[in-house]
């Protein structure tokens, strides 16, 4: 891993909205590496900040009321943060691909599926529209849909959320990028077709040769996916390292209860455990440790001074005094 | 939509039964001659039961007659096949008025928030609305034919027009015939004439368009497709006009068949303070006079207008949005 | 020992802020407070205008005609009109007129619209459908057909031009209440409560009800200056209205032979409707925006 080429590096990645007479710190300072060919997981709760950062290496999100505080995202070479409007065009959809959670709203009800993947192949590819359908076809047999051309005429209500969601990677793959971010691309989708959509991904990641970020709640997705895994908590991460050295031997307190408040297949417990506590008032943040009020192991100093890196093992860190 | 016709005619004829002045009264006038009075009352099929007159009229409805009119003593069949043309010129013009002006509008708006333009846009639109249509009618008037003297005061077209070049009748559409026998004088002066009257009618449903555009284009602009549009590197033209309008047109189409029929109800003030020979002026007449077969005769000419302006709305309607063409299939 | 005191402390401290939110919301809103301020000035008109007024009698009867057709002075701000009464006061008269049939109107039709929403909304299945149909043939006619058949007929008067008008505006309360109903219904609390078996009525009155008031306030809002639109424009067309009433639309029909010399006339109770209308608009919108949660 550590000799394949940096495809992306985020650095110190400081994010903020503007709301009702506050500021929210979405994001207090996000430093993530991915390697080319590497799969990566970040994983965490609701609100943690993983889909804001994602749309942040996109340069999607609103600004106002968002605003990128400070930050480098380096990638194939270049900060694209300092990247004009429209000098990320050429990189949306073509060398980074963005997948959302919903399929069924994330295609435009009142056009065909085939009219809104060809205009994405034609705009990036520059090919004119019949071969555009026919690459489209190509992606779509690709993704597991039989009747390429049948398929390309529907509407995207007619479809399933599995079929829904494999036309969006389609999409996303049909220009070759080097990057994926998928962003909780399985939770809005049955059990059943969620483990379809993962294989999916994992064979088509390697035939076309991408890199995967893939943003989560749900370790079982992580476990199944990742190669190394990023946790976050309340706009930081909090550990981060190889999916074995996460899964075997978390540090971090948080990490350690999310891991324990799920089953292992064959495991029996009476109770599950949880984690006492609420996720902090991103506009309200208390000093010291962010996840202190709610950590079982907090000590004096977790509530004075904000935890930095300490390596654990090797390749395998975690912000955290313990 | 059979159904609801149907009520309205039973509803308007019960009216006429139960309303206090008579018609036989009406027909022959102030001081009648002993007699004449019965002999009315026999003509007109008065002395037959309400149930049975409904009937009747119901039966002469389906052939085309709307009986005679009271005040004009002609029936009100004829007088309506002469003023039809006029007001449904007149309101259609009006509701192209009010989208090809309230269309671009709206989404001009829509993606210059918090400028000038739009908030301009939306006190006209919140004002537009506010405006009493014989006011605003009367207004033009005072101010631009009778002060400025730009434009005409009444009328659809003007005497001297009408006695030197007059419009052969083919559809009974006098723009559309003037247009298609070429003949200039008559097209420019009946334009001319249509200027206050169409623009007056169409101020309200311009606004409102302008509204229903603006805000529609705003939340089009949320939804998940133009974030996954955006994602993909598709330029701003190209989702505006493309992939958010068609999105954000569904809700205008509907206000479209509103606004007609709003417009419908409005030609009865218009037609009135501009003098234009419609079906408006002609209610209006009937209302004053007591008039019965005309009030209803127009009431269900208008109805059947408003019907099959709603047909066209959901017709338009599948055109757009796929979901309702499958499930209607 | 603490507990209490803190708690109390808590619960008004939350909803003072609540109320500081609100009042920042509406006061950031700069044309709902124009809409307040307006209608403010006009409630105090239709209240006071007896006293306020300068020449009362001329709203009520009285006739001068030397003072005929004179233009906005200092003695009459809006001049006189054909029979010497005061325009200033007959539009502030005209105020009381306009708003409280502009009220019954949206009354009634609220207190008809209300309940038959409801139950279409809760009970679904036939007794909706054949609600709806009714109010679908209802809405797509024009508003001032049925009243001006009604008033053409029997001669109208303003109480029946009230009802007329009520009756066709009803239909618009069982939408939206229908609308209101089949939202909350979906929502996870009602189910939450169904779950935890809270009678029905209770998940009516509660949830429904109370998330249902910002859009029927909204709605109540621009009816307001709606109804008084349609009520002035059948005045105009001489029904409802007679002499020597004081009312809008009447004043405007009375003064079509002579508004092209007498320009005041005619333009001062258009004013008078523009303005009421444009002011309930301004409530209705503002509210809109304030209660919604998406354009904060």
């Amino acid at each position: 891993m550590t000799t394949n080429p940096i495809l992306l590096d985020i650095k110190d990645l400081i994010i903020q909205f503007s709301a009702y007479k506050s500021v929210v710190k979405a994001i207090q300072g996000v430093s993530l590496t991915m390697h080319k060919g590497e799969t990566l997981g970040i994983v965490g709760e609701s609100g943690c900040g993983k889909s804001v950062t994602a749309s942040a290496i996109l340069q999607l999100i609103p600004c106002p009321p968002g605003k990128i505080v400070s930050g480098e995202i380096w990638f194939e070479g270049e900060n694209i943060l300092t990247k004009s409007e429209t000098e990320m065009r050429q990189i949306r959809g073509k060398t980074i691909s963005m997948i959302f959670q919903d399929p069924m709203t994330a295609l435009n009800p009142v056009f065909t599926v085939g009219d809104q993947i060809v205009t994405v192949i034609g705009l990036h590819q520059k090919v004119g529209k019949k071969e555009a359908r026919r690459r489209a076809a190509d992606m779509l047999r690709l993704v597991g849909l039989s009747d390429p051309a049948a398929t390309l005429k529907k509407y995207p209500h007619e479809m399933s959320g599995g079929m829904s969601q494999r036309i969006m990677i389609a999409m996303a793959l049909s220009c070759r990028p080097s990057l994926l971010i998928a962003d909780e691309p399985t939770t809005a989708l049955d059990v059943t077709v969620q483990a379809q959509i993962l294989d999916l991904m994992k064979n088509l990641k390697k035939e076309i040769d991408t890199s995967i970020m893939l943003i989560t709640h749900d370790l079982g997705v992580i476990a199944k996916m990742c190669e190394n895994v990023a946790v976050m908590y309340a706009g930081r991460i909090v550990e981060y390292g190889s999916l074995r050295h996460i899964f075997k031997n978390p540090g971090h307190p948080y990490t350690q209860g999310l891991l324990s408040s799920t089953l292992k297949l064959g495991e029996e417990k009476d109770r599950l455990e949880i984690i006492e506590g609420t996720v902090p008032d991103l506009s309200k943040l208390p000093p010291g440790c962010l996840f202190n009020p709610r950590c079982s192991q907090a000590e004096a100093i977790c509530s004075r001074e904000v935890p930095g890196t300490v390596e654990i093992e090797k390749g395998h860190v975690m912000a955290c005094h313990l | 939509m059979v159904v609801v016709l149907w009520v309205l005619t039973m509803v308007t004829f019960f009216l006429t039964t139960i309303a206090p002045s008579d018609p036989a009264g009406l027909w022959v006038g102030p001081r009648p001659k002993p007699g004449q009075l019965e002999k009315a009352r026999k003509q007109l099929g008065l002395d037959k039961p309400a149930h049975v007159r409904y009937v009747i009229y119901l039966k002469n409805l389906t052939r085309g007659d709307f009986g005679v009119s009271i005040r004009t003593r002609q029936p009100v069949t004829e007088e309506l096949k002469r003023y039809f043309a006029a007001t449904i010129e007149l309101v259609t013009v009006a509701i192209i008025i009010s989208l090809i002006i309230g269309i671009p509008l709206g989404i001009y708006t829509a993606f210059r928030r918090e400028s000038l333009a739009d908030h301009s846009g939306r006190i006209f639109s919140l004002m537009g609305v506010a405006v009493p249509i014989f006011w605003l009618g009367m207004m033009f008037q005072l101010t631009l034919s009778s002060g400025l003297k730009i434009l005409p005061l009444q009328g659809q077209i003007s005497s001297y027009v009408f006695l030197t070049s007059p419009v052969k009748s083919i559809t009974g559409f006098y723009l559309i015939d003037s247009l298609v026998t070429g003949n200039w004088v008559a097209f420019k002066d009946i334009i001319i004439h249509m200027i206050l009257p169409a623009i007056t009618l169409s101020f309200a449903s311009l606004a409102f368009i302008v509204r229903i555009t603006r805000s529609s284009m705003i939340e089009v602009m949320t939804a998940d497709y133009i974030r996954t549009a955006k994602a993909y590197g598709l330029g701003n033209k190209l989702i505006r006009y493309k992939y958010a309008l068609k999105n954000g047109l569904i809700p205008v189409v509907t206000v479209t068949g509103l606004s007609y029929a709003y417009e419908l109800g409005g030609s009865i003030l218009v037609e009135n303070i501009f003098d234009w020979p419609g079906m408006g002026r002609f209610l209006w007449l009937s209302i004053i006079n007591n008039d019965y077969p005309g009030i209803m005769g127009v009431t269900i000419v208008f109805a059947v207008i408003c019907c099959t302006i709603n047909l066209m709305v959901d017709l338009v309607y599948a055109l757009i949005d796929p979901k309702v063409r499958i499930a209607g299939t | 020992m603490e507990a209490v005191p803190q708690k109390a402390d808590s619960r008004l401290a939350r909803k003072t802020e609540r109320i500081a939110y609100f009042l920042y919301l509406i006061g950031r809103n700069r044309l709902f407070m124009l809409g307040l301020g307006i209608g403010a000035i006009i409630v105090m008109a239709a209240l006071f205008a007896p006293w306020i007024a300068p020449y009362p009698g001329d709203a009520t009867g009285d006739i001068n005609m030397q003072a005929k057709l004179k233009p906005p002075s200092s003695q009459h701000f809006m001049g006189t009109d054909h029979f010497g009464r005061d325009i200033f006061s007959r539009v502030l008269y005209g105020t009381r007129k306009s708003l409280s049939i502009g009220i019954g109107i949206v009354l009634i039709a609220f207190i008809i619209g209300l309940p038959l929403g409801l139950i279409a909304g809760y009970y679904g299945g036939r007794i909706d459908e054949i609600l709806m149909r009714i109010c679908d043939g209802f809405l797509s006619f024009p508003v001032l057909l049925l009243p001006i058949a009604i008033g053409g007929v029997f001669g109208g008067s303003m109480k029946v031009n009230m009802i007329g008008l009520a009756i066709v505006w009803w239909p618009w309360y069982v939408r939206l209440l229908r609308g209101q109903v089949l939202i909350t219904r979906e929502q996870a609390y009602v189910m939450a409560a169904k779950s935890i078996g809270v009678k029905n009525t209770t998940i009516i009155l509660r949830h429904i009800i109370a998330n249902s008031i910002g859009p029927v306030l909204v709605q109540v809002s621009l009816d307001l200056g709606y109804a008084i639109l349609a009520s002035a424009s059948l005045s105009f067309i001489g029904i409802g209205a007679k002499p020597p009433m004081a009312e809008w639309g009447f004043m405007i029909s009375e003064a079509r032979p002579y508004f092209m010399n007498f320009w005041w006339t005619t333009t001062f109770p258009g004013l008078a409707i523009f303005l009421t209308v444009f002011t309930f608009n301004l409530l209705g919108d503002g509210l809109r925006e304030i209660l919604d949660p998406k354009t904060r």
